[in-house]
C-alpha cells in the first residue's frame, strides 16, 4: 500500500486540532464574542494559557512583564493572535512519539520549527505583512508533515532520513523517491483536514520552492526565506544538514533590503533562546 | 543584565546593538521593547525623552576577525561548505553563506 493511501486510510487517526483552539474559533465566529468570552476559554486550558503569557511577555513581543492576564493578552495582541499562540504552543503536544529515528528527535524538529516561526514572523513585520497573526504558526507548522510521516509511516520515512543522511540529499527529495510524497504535500493533507486557512495551508505546501500561486504569495516566500536562515543558523535540526539555495525571485517578492537578515540575526537568536526555554525544548 | 551604555557617550549607533531590557519614559510607558536593535533614529527619540542610559546585551557574533583564529575559520569554512551544495554568487546567497560561517564560528567559540 502507497503511503498516501495509508495516511488517507488513517486519515481519521490524525491528531485532531487542540479542542481549546477549536472552541476558540468557534467563539470568534460570533460577532458578538468578548475579549472575557476568548479569555475565558484560553484559561480552561492551564497549559496554554500559562505558555500564552510567557511568550507574550518575553522578547518575541516586547511587553516585558506587562502582560498579567490572558485577558489583558487578548486586548493587547488581539484575537486572532492569541488562537493562533494557542495553537502553536499546543501542537507539539498532539504528536506522541517522542522517541528518534536516526539523528531525529522530536525535540529538535519543534526547535527547529520555532526557530522558523520567530524568523517568519520578523520578516514578515520587516516587509509589513497583513495578516501578522499567520507569520508565527504558519512557520511553526511549515515541516508538520514530517511527524505525520512519523507517526504513520514511520518505516519509510526511517529509510528516507537515512537515505538523505548518506547520500547529503535533502529530505524532501528522499521522501518522495521512497515515499512518493514529500513533508511538504504531507503537512497540506494534516492541515486541511483540519481546516486552518488556506494561507497556512498554501505556506506549508510552498517552503520549499519559495513561490506558489500568482500573483506570488509573501507568506509563502518568508517562510522559504525563514527556513533557509534558521538552517543557516543551525537553530534545532530539520532531518537533514543541509542549507538549501534561497530562491532568488521569493527574496524579491518580499522587497526587503540587502543586509535586512543580517541585522535581524541576532534578535532571531534572542527571541529563539527565550521561546524554546518557554517551551521546554531546553 | 546587560552592558550600560551613557546615550552621551553613543555617538552613533554601531549595528548588532540590542536592548538587554526595555527603555521606558517618565511614565513608565514603553518607548523601545526588550529585544530591538537600535537604530540611528531609536538615538533621537531617546534624546528626546531624556534617557541618559540603555542597556545593551553583551553576546553576539564576534564582530572583528581577528578574535578567530585561522584554525577556526577553516573548520567552519569546511563545515559550512560540506552543507552547503551550490556556489554562492549572488548578494542574497552570500549573506546566507557569511551568516552559515559566522554561526559556525560562534559555536565553536562558546566555552
Amino acid at each position: 500500500m502507497k503511503v498516501i493511501e495509508k495516511i488517507f486510510e488513517n486519515i481519521r487517526d490524525l491528531p485532531t486540532l487542540p479542542t481549546v483552539y477549536l472552541a476558540l474559533s468557534e467563539v470568534m465566529a460570533d460577532p458578538r464574542s468578548t475579549a472575557q468570552d476568548i479569555s475565558q476559554i484560553v484559561l480552561s486550558d492551564p497549559a496554554s494559557s500559562s505558555r500564552v503569557l510567557r511568550l507574550a511577555n518575553s522578547v518575541l513581543y516586547g511587553f516585558s512583564g506587562q502582560i498579567d492576564t490572558i485577558s489583558r493578552a487578548v486586548v493587547v495582541l488581539g484575537f486572532d493572535e492569541v488562537r493562533n499562540l494557542v495553537l502553536a504552543t499546543s501542537v507539539m503536544d498532539l504528536f506522541s512519539k517522542q522517541d528518534s529515528a536516526f539523528d531525529f528527535r522530536p525535540v529538535d524538529f519543534w526547535a527547529h520549527s520555532i526557530g522558523v516561526g520567530i524568523a517568519t514572523r520578523l520578516i514578515g513585520q520587516a516587509c509589513r505583512l497583513s495578516k501578522v497573526e499567520n507569520l508565527f504558526v504558519a512557520g511553526i507548522l511549515h515541516d508538520i508533515g514530517k511527524l505525520v510521516f512519523f507517526e504513520f509511516a514511520e518505516k519509510e520515512f526511517t529509510r528516507a532520513l537515512d537515505q538523505a543522511n548518506k547520500c547529503q540529499q535533502p529530505l524532501w527529495e528522499s521522501e518522495l523517491e521512497i515515499l512518493g510524497m514529500d513533508h511538504s504535500q504531507g503537512g497540506r493533507l494534516l492541515v486541511e483536514n483540519w481546516n486552518l486557512p488556506p494561507a497556512i495551508q498554501k505556506a506549508i505546501c510552498g517552503h520549499h520552492a519559495g513561490l506558489i500561486g500568482e500573483p506570488p504569495d509573501p507568506l509563502v516566500a518568508a517562510v522559504h526565506i525563514a527556513d533557509t536562515l534558521v538552517r543557516a543558523l543551525e537553530l534545532g535540526f530539520g532531518g537533514d544538514d543541509l542549507i538549501p539555495r534561497p530562491n532568488e525571485q521569493a527574496w524579491e517578492v518580499l522587497g526587503l533590503p540587502p543586509n535586512t537578515l543580517t541585522e535581524m540575526t541576532p534578535q532571531i537568536l534572542q527571541q529563539f533562546g527565550e521561546a524554546t526555554k518557554i517551551m521546554g525544548l531546553h | 543584565m546587560g552592558l550600560l551604555l551613557q546615550l552621551n557617550e553613543l555617538k552613533a549607533v554601531e549595528p548588532g546593538l540590542i536592548l538587554a531590557e526595555p527603555v521606558l519614559n517618565q511614565f513608565g510607558q514603553t518607548l523601545l521593547p526588550r529585544g530591538v536593535e537600535l537604530q540611528p533614529r531609536h538615538l533621537k527619540v531617546l534624546k528626546t525623552w531624556g534617557c541618559k542610559t540603555v542597556q545593551v546585551k553583551e553576546e553576539g557574533f564576534p564582530e572583528k576577525e581577528a578574535e578567530v583564529s585561522p584554525e577556526v575559520l577553516d573548520r567552519a569554512l569546511a563545515r559550512v561548505n560540506w552543507r552547503l551544495k551550490w556556489e554562492p554568487t549572488t548578494n542574497l546567497e552570500k549573506e546566507f553563506f557569511q551568516l552559515a560561517v559566522k554561526r559556525v564560528i560562534q559555536k565553536f567559540l562558546k566555552p
